[in-house]
Order: structure tokens, then sequence, then C-alpha cells
């Protein structure tokens, strides 16, 4: 759910070129060229990069529900 | 971070079917069927069953204009709207989320209300409205609380924005309404009869009115050349039933059944027959009322029962009233019935192909709740006339409200959904929704089970029939007793709502007034015409069924008439045309595109637009450039698989439809398997069962969902081998595995017989670790007489207290506090409650309440952190407690993996890096399986797959490995070779623990693995000693009651072949039940101690008894005992050991 | 090859990668060294968190195995870290630790989830002991959330955790050496043309290496040649040593280290032996 700090095969340390990655990629480069940049080039490394769902941003959002605030919410003002 | 893009062959399949998901949902057909069922079919059984007369007969009352809810503000839309709510038990109605449903145990239902007119002799009092139930609702239907709320919205409430919806939630838990496969209703089946009757051939159909009043009737020739129509189970000779109906002379119901002079000869000894029982039509009609089994009717005059059975009992699709029309419209379908019997029995017409999915309809949730509810009504109706003629002694207004008992129906309603114990008989129609991953429950929304009988061997009805192509997965089914029974919907299947009652019959009109049909009874010359059918019956004829089957497309093309209506052509016996026209509900449909004289009616431009959202899916149906087809229509499609086939035909005028995606004939798990075309099929079907157990992130919201179990997977990781199938389902948003580095070698025969090998680093640093969620609750319930449970930490002195060590773990509110590390047995929630006696012997001992300890500990065999404690109340207003303890999961020996193509290993070495043998590069596998695993399963797809892994990562994208479209594995190779790899996916590897290089290359590469659920810390047990059975005093036995390991039939075997006899007695006596019994030499009765008087007494013999110490299992004296208590006299002979 | 002489050439020599190549170093030192290096060269990682608090939805656990995985800048005396190494095998680890102390708190107004990075890892009076990058991820907070948490550092061995090796990997080959029978042959250009790393050329007739160091080993040219000239072997005198270190330890440091602590093994191996 958050990104690995570690390559899980060869223990190579990702954790700090998730956010620069993430950044170019958007920016619309070629995740290829940026995995070569960062000097990410095995390929058990590159699959962490490329298969890495963000999921966490979402999840967070769900902490502690609340019944009555929402209930609350809801036909408060009928 | 969309921007790895497929190549463009499979974008245009892709595109299409994403569209269609996007738009409709995989859970559409739930939905359609109970937003329908909501909209018209609830109000018509209400009204159709609520009708109540006093015994007197003099009050009535009955039930008009249902509503479901009231509409409330609600601030998500700004819109006053229905929304479900939920009565507190102080009577206060307030709106209610699906959250707080799950949270606190409660149905997310919604309020029925209806009027109740009453007229009490010629009075008509003014109608009221009551409350008389509730109605669960559907999540994501109409009227839920997130139909129209944005994703934030969503999350706001607590949803999770990619929660399908579909199902409903009972008590706290979701329930599914698994979808019924059913042979066609409305329609005509015929079928040869049993081999070893009398019965020569039957014409079945089963009557369903939209108000799920169900019934089947049947026509069948016996031997003898007889034809029986069977009404309610009694069997009325042919001519009877047609006289009953108004056609009274042979000349006329001869006619009306066939115009082949040949087929009427076989109705002769039939009317030889009728003759005798019933000339005229009040004869008949009180022929059938005396024959026709009682019970139904209240009449007792034989006419009228005839009369009423006929309107209800026969044919009740076509009308309930007693008017001409419907009796010859029922007569009209009787003839087709009977002539369709006289086809099949001389040869001219095949018996109907019961496996065709024409002849298929889906009972979905709207169709199944319709007979709940319908059912509910009648038990609801029975109450309140019950009620009202008790107060009819009573002066005054009749007040509604005091009549109605609200809980009743709800109740039923709740009940059916909460067991899944339809009215029907039928069990399992609902079920708990499978949440061990986003796949599962998707999968299990889509299920269709067929009712046929599991014991059956049925082996037509299990095999995959052709028609059931793009309609029905042909890898997803289970293994075992249910294979082909147990089926899951492909990806594309749409399944048809239906018209309502309203457009059924506009339509029909339409066929008539605009298309020409000639209606039946106008006809009287036949020659030239052709006959039309509409949902099962005949219901005319036309000049040129072909050209009105062209006319009926083209205007369902242009949208003028519903896409769902079926045209049909098909050929009668005598090779004359016939136009089938279908519109009924649950038909399995499928898109296509459609070809206009050789071309595509999808264009480039489409796709462009629809790639730029410019064009949705429903702009395309409503352009006509796809349209869906039922079994029945395609029977007359030619499709071209892809548009490659469709250009390079020499014909291409010859196909009138072009495929949407190939791959999309799978399901949704199937479709999840790269290049499962490159699989042996079996492999697809495990892999389609396994991947339902695959830990992944089954929900966004699962840190505030009280599910009473489930499994998080710590990193979970989309594939790099994908499939647009993946995609557009929405795996990838919600996955479930990892992609692990694996090599295909031997090492030191650890993975001989499908185990794997791991690399212990990859584990300590993640890979495969999950978490395990367990909830724990308590309710503080209430007891009649003012007595309570109580949570709290029990006192000393309670009955079953469990020692102090037990409690530590408790605050002083007798519950734990959140991350406290509990071990097995310890108590999550202390509770103690009033005995079960206290109340009697409160007032003998005069004392306090005698208390009882009924703690919530946790399970014996687990231990966990707690993670949540969540103190909320019931729905009755007690205080409810519920403790989530969770356990964090590392791979470790026996845990089980597998790969996308069924090949499921189980861990057995955990190896240190330093001793896993390494690359050129210094990549260390992560997984090791052996080479065994793939020559005779012949998985190719986890080999291309492993290859594919490879280049994917290596360019840092995913790769496309739809089956049938995906990237050839011929490209990917020389991808391979160009990143500096052997293309064969082989590399040199050096052993981390000799230092030498391996002789062979090793096949290395990336495949996508999947942690299952069954982990051995669910599994392991052992005991030495423990608890024993108190009936037989024998070992328990499994694992959650610490049990014994079973010393077995086999195993005995082999202590008997070796002679091990004293080996033998210590298994099976004195490590079991052994006990001491003390029996009379006498009588061979067994004796027992007289404590006051110190010594043995024999029932039989008194104190004079011979009596002696024997060992037997205390099995054996209760044997004895049991056998005394049936009047049966077993008597042991006692000797030395040794003596006969 | 009939030299027999050790030799030692440094080949590459980057912060955080070291390549040497070594003639005649038979294959179990070297891979000795390797299966040391990756094992019982010892390096500070957090071993023990403590909670104080914690409202985000992330559980302890897994923000514990994170912070775990942080590299720490570790003091590099091979000396006393090959003798911290013999003593954890001995059975007695050293008493150093370091603490570290993180507080991460996300503010409602910020609109975001907070990003707590490593940086956030505050070492409390051993300063040097550091985590070696500063943007490593540790975990996230929603709105309002908020954890404290007090960790743990101390010494151990790649053996023990994964988080204490101090190379990301560590590996070696040997030279390749192509074996060209030219009486065998038959001229086709397969071979070098299926060579995946294009190390081969045809000169003169016969087939050599460019750089055989760029040889995988693969024989994908030994496949291709039908006559059977081509042979891809390998010389196990000549091997290359790769270590690439996670940032905890400097190679060197790491190799010497390794060094070191097999020799300390070697001579209480003489001692006990009595020697």
């Amino acid at each position: 759910m958050l990104f690995p700090i570690r390559c899980f095969t060869c223990g190579k340390v990702l954790g700090d070129k998730w956010d620069e990655y993430k950044k170019r990629v958007d920016a619309g480069e070629a995740p290829s060229k940026i995995l070569d940049d960062l000097g990410v080039k095995r390929y058990c490394c590159r699959r962490m990069f490329i298969s890495y769902v963000e999921i966490m941003d979402e999840v967070l959002k769900f902490t502690v529900y609340k019944a009555e605030n929402i209930g609350e919410k809801i036909g408060g003002e009928s | 971070m969309e921007s790895f893009a497929f190549r463009k062959d499979s974008d245009v399949s892709g595109l299409l079917v994403r569209s269609l998901i996007d738009e409709k949902g995989l859970v559409r057909l739930h939905l359609d069927s109970y937003n329908r069922f909501i909209q018209s079919e609830f109000k018509k059984i209400i009204e159709e069953v609520c009708v109540i007369e006093s015994t007197k007969g003099d009050v009535k009352i009955k039930a008009a204009n249902p509503v479901l809810g009231r509409p409330i503000y609600d601030p998500w839309t700004g819109k006053q709207r229905i929304i479900p709510e939920v009565t507190e038990p102080d009577f206060v109605t307030r709106p209610i989320t699906p959250m707080e449903a799950r949270l606190r145990g409660l149905s997310y239902t919604v309020p029925i209300y209806c009027d109740f007119v009453i007229t009490d002799g010629d009075d008509q009092y003014e109608a009221q409205q009551v409350l008389i139930g509730e109605l669960p609702v559907m999540l994501k239907s109409s009227i839920c609380v997130t139909n129209g709320l944005t994703k934030d919205q969503l999350i706001e409430i607590g949803e999770d924005p990619e929660d399908p919806g579909g199902y409903f939630i009972i008590n706290g838990s979701e329930r599914i309404i698994v979808s019924q496969e059913d042979l066609g209703t409305n329609h005509i089946f015929v079928e040869e009869g049993p081999s070893n009757s009398s019965v020569l051939t039957v014409s079945k159909v089963s009557s369903v009115t939209r108000t799920a009043n169900r019934t089947t009737t049947q026509a069948e020739l016996t031997k003898d050349g007889r034809i029986y129509v069977y009404i309610l189970r009694s069997k009325i000779p042919m001519a009877v039933v047609f006289r009953a109906l108004g056609f009274v002379t042979d000349r006329d119901i001869a006619s009306l059944i066939t115009r082949d002079e040949r087929l009427q000869e076989l109705l002769t000894q039939s009317f030889i027959e009728g003759e005798t029982l019933a000339t005229t039509e009040s004869e008949a009609l009180r022929y059938i009322g005396n024959r026709v089994l009682g019970g139904f009717t209240k009449s007792t005059e034989p006419k009228k029962r005839g009369e009423e059975i006929i309107a209800t009992r026969l044919l009740p699709h076509l009308g309930t009233s007693n008017s001409q029309e419907v009796k010859t419209k029922k007569a009209q379908f009787l003839a087709l019935m009977i002539e369709r019997l006289l086809e099949v029995n001389v040869g001219s017409r095949q018996p109907t192909d019961k496996d065709h999915y024409a002849n298929k309809r889906l009972r979905l949730a709207g169709d199944l709740l319709a007979i709940v509810l319908r059912n509910a009504v009648q038990n609801f109706v029975k109450d309140l006339r019950h009620n009202l003629d008790r107060s009819r002694g009573r002066k005054g207004r009749i007040q509604m409200k005091a009549l109605v008992s609200a809980n009743l129906l709800t109740d039923k309603i709740v009940h059916a959904l909460a067991t899944g114990n339809w009215p029907d008989g039928r069990t399992g129609v609902s079920q708990i929704l499978d949440r061990v991953n986003y796949l599962s429950t998707l999968s299990h929304l889509r299920r269709v089970v067929s009712p046929l009988n599991r014991m059956h061997a049925n082996p037509e009805a299990r095999e995959l029939h052709m028609t059931q192509w793009g309609r029905i997965c042909p890898s997803e089914t289970p293994e075992g007793v249910n294979v082909g029974l147990v089926k899951n919907l492909a990806l594309t299947a749409i399944v048809s709502v239906g018209l309502t009652e309203t457009e059924s019959s506009r339509f029909e009109d339409s066929l008539y007034r605009r298309h020409g049909v000639q209606p039946l009874s106008s006809v009287t010359n036949f020659t030239g015409l052709q006959r039309v059918y509409f949902d099962g019956r005949l219901i005319g004829y036309h000049q040129n069924v072909h050209q009105l089957a062209e006319e009926l497309r083209s205007r369902r093309r242009s949208g003028q008439i519903s896409p769902e209506i079926s045209v049909a052509l098909t050929a009668s016996p005598d090779g004359k045309p016939e136009l089938v026209v279908t519109a009924d509900s649950g038909r399995v449909m499928r898109p296509l595109i459609v070809v206009r004289n050789g071309e595509s009616a999808l264009t480039p431009k489409h796709i462009e637009d629809l790639a730029t959202q410019r064009l949705k899916w429903s702009d395309l149906v409503a352009a006509g450039v796809i349209e869906y087809l039922d079994a029945a229509e395609e029977e007359n499609a030619t499709i071209a698989v892809d548009f490659e086939t469709l250009k390079n035909s020499s014909h291409p005028e010859k196909y009138t439809h072009v495929e949407i995606a190939p791959w999309a004939i799978m399901g949704v798990v199937a479709s999840i398997i790269p290049y499962s075309d490159h699989n042996q099929s079996p492999r697809n079907t495990y892999e389609s069962a396994m991947a339902k157990q695959a830990l992944g992130l089954y929900s966004s919201n699962f840190r505030i969902r009280p599910d009473s179990r489930g499994h998080i997977l710590h990193y979970p990781q989309r594939p790099i081998v994908t499939t647009s199938g993946a995609r557009v389902v929405g795996f990838e948003k919600r996955p479930a595995g990892q992609n692990v580095i694996l090599a295909v070698a031997p090492f030191e025969g650890y993975g001989i017989n499908d185990a794997l090998i791991i690399n212990k680093a990859s584990v300590e640093r993640g890979l495969g670790r999950s978490t395990f969620f367990r909830l724990y609750e308590a309710v503080e319930k209430k007891y009649p007489g003012g007595f309570t449970d109580k949570i709290s930490i029990p006192e000393q002195t309670v009955r079953g207290y469990r020692g102090s060590k037990m409690y530590e773990k408790l605050d002083e509110d007798g519950i734990v506090l959140p991350e406290t590390m509990l071990y097995g047995d310890e108590v999550v929630i202390g509770r103690v409650s009033p005995s079960r006696f206290g109340s009697q012997l409160q007032s003998v001992e005069g004392g306090g309440i005698l208390q009882q300890d009924t703690s919530v500990a946790l399970k014996h065999s687990e231990q966990g952190r707690v993670d949540r404690v969540i103190i909320t109340f019931d729905k009755d207003g007690n205080r409810l407690v519920r403790v989530r303890v969770r356990d964090n999961r590392v791979p470790e020996l026996g845990d089980k993996f597998a790969s996308r193509h069924g090949q499921k290993g189980v861990l057995a070495y955990v190896v240190p890096q330093e001793d896993m043998p390494f690359t050129p590069q210094g990549i260390v596998p992560d997984m090791i399986i052996n080479p065994h695993a793939f020559p005779s399963r012949m998985t190719v797809g986890q080999l291309i797959e492993l290859i594919a892994g490879k280049v994917g990562a290596l360019e840092a994208r995913q790769v496309d490995g739809t089956p049938f479209i995906g990237e050839e594995p011929q490209s990917l190779k020389e991808a391979l070779k160009r990143l500096g790899f052997n293309p064969a996916g082989v590399e040199s590897l050096i052993d981390g623990r000799t230092g030498e290089r391996l002789q062979a290359e090793i096949f290395i590469g990336v495949v996508y693995y999947q942690k299952l659920h069954h982990m051995v810390a669910d599994k392991i047990h052992a005991r030495a000693r423990g608890n024993v059975q108190i009936t037989t005093r024998q070992p328990t036995e499994g694992r959650a009651r610490e049990g014994g390991l079973r010393f077995g039939e086999m195993e005995r075997d082999v202590l008997i072949g070796h002679g091990a006899a004293a080996l033998l007695k210590d298994r099976l006596l004195d490590n079991s039940d052994k006990t001491t019994v003390a029996v009379c030499e006498n009588c061979g009765y067994f004796v027992y101690f007289d404590s006051r008087r110190g010594e043995y007494v024999c029932p039989i013999d008194g104190n004079k008894a011979k009596v002696s110490l024997v060992s037997v299992p205390y099995a054996f004296k209760l044997l004895m005992q049991e056998l005394i208590s049936l009047g049966i006299s077993p008597r042991l002979k006692l000797g030395e050991v040794g003596e006969r | 090859m009939s030299q027999t002489e050790l030799s030692v050439k440094v080949i590459e020599d980057k912060p955080g990668l070291l390549t040497v190549e070594f003639s005649n170093l038979r294959r179990e030192v070297l891979n000795g060294i390797r299966r040391t290096i990756l094992a019982e060269v010892p390096t500070l990682a957090i071993d023990e968190v403590l909670f104080t608090e914690n409202s985000s939805p992330i559980y302890g656990e897994y923000i514990a195995h994170r912070l775990g995985m942080v590299p720490i800048k570790t003091p590099d005396d091979p000396e006393i870290l090959s003798q911290i190494s013999i003593d954890i095998q001995g059975g007695n680890p050293p008493n150093m630790r370091v603490e570290y102390q993180l507080r991460a708190e996300c503010p409602p107004q910020l609109g975001q989830p907070l990003t707590v990075s490593s940086d956030m890892l505050k070492p409390l009076g051993v300063e040097e002991a550091r985590p070696v990058y500063d943007n490593i991820q540790l975990f996230k907070l929603g709105q309002n959330q908020v954890v404290e948490l007090q960790a743990t550092a101390r010494y151990g061995l790649g053996k023990q955790h994964a988080k204490f090796s101090p190379v990301s990997p560590v590996v070696y080959i040997y030279k390749p050496v192509l074996i060209f029978d030219k009486t065998k042959d038959e001229p086709c250009d397969q071979h070098v043309s299926v060579c995946p790393t294009n190390c081969l050329e045809y000169k003169h007739g016969e087939l050599v290496f460019t750089n055989p160091w760029d040889c995988i080993l693969c024989r994908a040219c030994e496949k291709a040649c039908k006559s059977g000239a081509t042979k891809i072997m390998w010389d196990e005198s000549v091997a290359r040593l790769t270590i690439e270190a996670t940032g905890s330890l400097p190679p060197k440091v790491i190799l010497k280290t390794a060094i070191l602590i097999l020799l300390k093994k070697f001579k209480l191996v003489s001692e006990k032996v009595g020697a």
C-alpha cells in the first residue's frame, strides 16, 4: 500500500526514489528513462516501481466512522 | 499513472469493454432487477395479495398505493429523496448509511407504507396510511444513499468508491442474492416421456405472472394415444379442458390445435374419451371442479370451482379473469402445446434442447425478492384477517395501526435473506458476500447457479453448451459435485430486464397495427401465412416474416423499440419460416458490433470519440452500432471473430456482426489470467478457483469495516503482465498478489511435489506479508424480569470464572485496550450474565443473583494485537462491543502460494539469501519452483508470462497478456535480446553455497504470485492430552476443540498387520476412553456401587453377586446401556485371559 | 593461466559501488567473502519501535517494519565492526543502541496526506547515526492523524535479518572464455548476431570477444553455432566482485570488515586448536 522502502529481491533502497519517479512520470516522461536516470537498472528493482499501486491516500481517509455525524448530516435539514 | 499504454491492437476491444463496464458496472444485472422490482412489481404484489375480508364478509380491507419510505432531505444531492432509514428502539426513525448498518449489526432497509381502504358493508372509510414493514435495500440501487454521490462523498460516508454494490446488508452482514438459472417461463418445452412409463411425449410450460404467481401446466401423450392436461397435479383429458375453455365441438378443438390432418388423426382417442366425460362447457367445468384437489378455492359448488381453477390455475400468465377473451387465449396456447407435442411424437420436430441458452432465464434479485415478498404479504394478510376478526366485537372505527403488525412482514423478508431459505423451498439463495479479495467479490456477484440436483449426474446440463459463448465463462466453475452447475457470467454478458406490462402490450399492439401481423382469430385463409410468436405465445400470422424481422431489427437499431427485444427466425416442421419475438426478463444477451453490407458499423471515428469520452457505450447502442443478441437471435447471426476476419473475407457480406472482444468470453476471474489461451484448459479452471482465495486489498475502507475475518496484503502490486480484462474489471486498483522473481530450477530436492523455495531476505523485506483480522463481539443483553448482562471484569465468585490471569488484559470497563497483545484463551471482552436458573435460585438463597461468566475469549490457537474497539448499540438498544484483533502474518513454512496458471505450491524451504543462486547482475530469485511443474500440466502461459514479466520490468511498462490478442511471445523474446538477455529467458547463475557456476542456464524472470489464505498459522495443530467428549469420553475432534489426531481405520490396519497388539490396545483403549466397570459374573450385568454400604450391588442378584472389575472402553459401556434401554439384554461372560 | 600469483585490481570505485578483479583467488575464498559480506558484516538498523500514539490507519507492525528497512549510517571502523560481528556470533551482542524519536501530525488545513520522510527520524545523542537518505517515505498521515514513536537501533547481522545486511547485492562473475575451433568452423554470422550483449566479433575468420566481461555466459552463440565450433566457458581463476552498498557503510569498509571477520574466525580456530 505504501511504496516499499527496499527492493524485495536485492535490497536496494528505493524508498528515496519514488517521489522523483512519480513526479517525472506525471510530467509525461517515459518510465524506463526515469528509472535509468535514477540508477535502477535491475529488473527486480524496476518491477517495484511499475507494479506499485497507490491506494494509501484513499485508505487514509477512512479512520473512525462516527454514525451520529453522518446521520445528522442526512435529514438534518428536513 | 495510466501512462503505460497497451499496443494499438487490443485498444479497440479494451476501450469498448471498458466503456461498457464504466457505464454499467459489473453488477448491473442485480441493480436493474432490483430497481425494476421496487418500481413496479413490489406495488403490484402488495395490491394483488393484500385484500382482506373478515370471515363474516362484512368488512373488506384493501391495500392501495404502497410506497417505499418517505422523502428525506439529502444533503449530498440537495434533493428530497427516498433513502434507507432505521427505527431505533425508542421508535425514532432516522436515515442510515450502509456503514452504520454494518457497524451496528442493523439491516439496511427502507420502510413500506401502505394506504388501507376499508369498506364496512356499504360504508367506505377514508384511506389510512400505515407502516406495514421494511424492505431491504440493495446497495447502489436507486434508493440507496450512495446513489449519485461523488467519490469523496462516498468516502465520507465510509464506502469504498470501487465497491460494486448489488448486495444487501442484513443484520450487519453483507448478503447477496445469487442469480438462479431457470428454464424459460411461459415458453413451451417438449420432451420425451420417461422410458419406463406409459407417457410418450410431454409438453410443459411453467406459467409465471409478473407478481411471482407460478404454476406448471403440462400436456402429455400416453401410449394408448390419449392426451391429458395436468392442472394442479390432476390429470384432465384434453377435450374436457378445451370444452371448459369454451371450445366445445371436436372439430373446433381439432382445427384449433393443428391444420395438419395427419396430426389431427392422433387426436381421435382423446376425443372418444372426452365424449364420455363432458360434452358441454358447464359439464366440463363441473368435471374439473370435482377432479382438481380442493383447498385452492373457497366455493363448494363444482362448476364455480372449475371456473375459478381455470381462471387462476391454468396458464395464469395469460390472465386470471374469467372473460372469454382470456379463455380463448388459454385455449390457443394449450392448442399450441398439443401441436408441439404431436409434432415431436411423429418426429417432425426435435424435443426442446433444455441446455440451449435461449431456453434459459436468470432469476435475479428482483424476481427472487418478489417470491419472498409475495409469501410475506400472504402471511401478513393472514395475520391481519385474524386480528380483524378478533376486533369485530369492538365498537368504533377500525384502526389499521392497531391491526397491523409491521414486524411480521419485515421478519419474514429478513429471515429469508439472512438464512437463504426461500419460501419456494430453495436453499442457499442468499449467501454472505465473499470478501476475500476484490475479484472474489465481483465473481460472487456474477455467479449463476442451476437449481438442478447436485446428487444427480445431469451430465449434459454440466457441459459447456455452444450457446454459452460470450454469456457464461468457459473456465470458471468449481470442481467436484457442482461442476457446471455453478457458473459465472462472461464479462460482457448482459441480462435483460424485460418490458413492463404496459410496454409489452403496447409493443404487441404495434405488431398488429404497424407491422401487419394478423391476429389469430381474424385469419381464415392460412395459405402463404407465416407464424409470429411473442413471448412464447403464437400471436398471429404475417405474409413475410423475413421482412418483418428486418423491419423490427432496424427499428430496434434506430432506438424506436427497446434494444432488449429479440427477433429470431426459426422454421416450422414443414419448413415455413416463423418469427419468434421475445422481450421477457432474464435472458442473457451479449453485445455485438453490427455489420452492414459487409462493413462494420463501428468506425474509427466512433473509437476516437469513445477514447476522448465524447461518446458513451449507450450512445453506440442507441446509434445501432452495437446491439444485444440473446441466444435465440444469435442463431440467425454470422459473427466474425475480429475485424481482421471481416476485412480479409472473400464474402464479407455474409457476416452480420463482429465480436466486440474475443477475450470477453471469459468471466471476471478467468480474464485476469495472462496468456490463458496458451494453457491447458483445466489449469484456467483451477486458477479461477484459486484467484478467489488470494490475499490482497479487498476494499479500501477495510480499516473501518467490521468484517468477522479478513486478510490484507501489506504490499499488493498490480501484475506487470496484465490483461485487458484485469484492467477493465478494476483488478489493478484492488490487486491481490505480487510480482515475484521466479527461477525454475531444482534446489536440493526441496521443490519436489510443488513445494516452493523462498528467499529469506525477500520475506524479511516485506514479500508476502499480510495481516489477519478477526472480530470478537459481545452484546450486553437485557432479559425479561429486569435482568441484564454486564460487560465488566467478572468477580471471582462468578460461575465459570477462568482465573485472574485470563482477565488481566482487560481495562476497568471490562474491555481490552487497543494495541494490547493477546494470546489464546485470554479474555477480550469480560461479561457476566444472570444464570439461566438465577431467578429461581434467588428466592431460595435469598442472596444476590447467581451469575455466570460469559466473557468472550480469544480463539484458543490464535494471537494478535487489539486493533480497534467499537462500542455501539444494536437494533434492540443493547450495548454492543466489537473488538477487532489483528495478527501479522509473515510467510512461513507451509503457507500456500499460487501463480495465475493453476500452479499452486506450499512453502517448503526459506533459504538464507547467501545460499541462493545469483545472476551476473546480482539478482537472487525470490522464489524457486521445480521444473517438473510444467511438462504434464502444460501451463505454457506461465512460461510466457515469465518472459513477458522480465521484458515488462526492464522496459518499465506493463505487458499486455490478454488472451488471443496479447503481445506475441516472439516479439517478447526479441525484446529480451535487445535488452541484453538471452531471448529464451535463461540466465547463467552461480550457486550461492559453493560459488560454482551452475552447469545449466536457469529460466528466470518475473511472475505474478498470489498468497492464498490457507496459512499454517491457522492450521497447525497437535495435542498430547486434553479434553474428552462428555458422551463417549473419547478425545474431542478438530483443531477448534483442541482435539486429538484420529487413529483411523487404516492406521488400525497397519498395527494389526504388524501384530502389534499391545500398541493397538494402547492407542485404542489406554489413550482413549478406558474405564473400569464392575460386572456381576452371575447375571452378566453391570453392578453399581452403594457408597453408603460400601459394597457393590447387583440389580438382579442383590449383594449375592460375584463382582469383578473389568477395563473396557467407555463407549462400550455406553453401548451396553443403550441396548438395555432398548429392551435388549446384553450379558457379559467373564473369563481369564486366554480362556475360551 | 599458469600464473598462480594473487592479483587484485580495482576496476570501479564509486561511492556506494566497488568492483574489484581478483586473479588466482580461490573460488571458496571469494565466495566466502561474498557470503560474509551478505550475512556477517554488521550495521545499525532499527529493531525496536515503541508507539506512544498512532491514530493513523497504518498499523504499528507495518510502520515498524518500514523503519527497520531504513539504512542507517554506521560508524565505519572495520576493526570495531568485525569485532562486533564476532561478538554477536559468539552470543555477546554489544550494548550499543541508538534511540530515535519521531512525532508527526497532519494538520487539518493541509488538505492532502502528509508524507513522513526519513529526515524526521531524529537520532538522540549519536548525531551521526542518521538515516542514509533523507527522503525515504516512511508512512503517510491523513488529516488530524498523529504518530509518535520511539525507535531503537542496534547492531545486527544480515543472517539475523536482511535489514542488517550492508549491501543491496554483492555479486561476482567469473571471466568468460571463448573457445573457438577454427577447423570445425563453417562460415556463418549467426553467433555474432545472436549475442544479446554484442560482445562477439568475427575477425580474420575467427570468433573473438570484443569485451569478455560483457558476456553473460548465456550460451546463445554456442547454441546458434551449428558446426559446434563455438564454446563458451569460464575461468574461475579470474573473477570480478561487485559490492553495491546500501549506504550504511562504504563498500571498501564492507570488504575490509568481511575479510577481518574471516581472519578473526580463522584466528579463533587456530587458537582453539592450540597452534
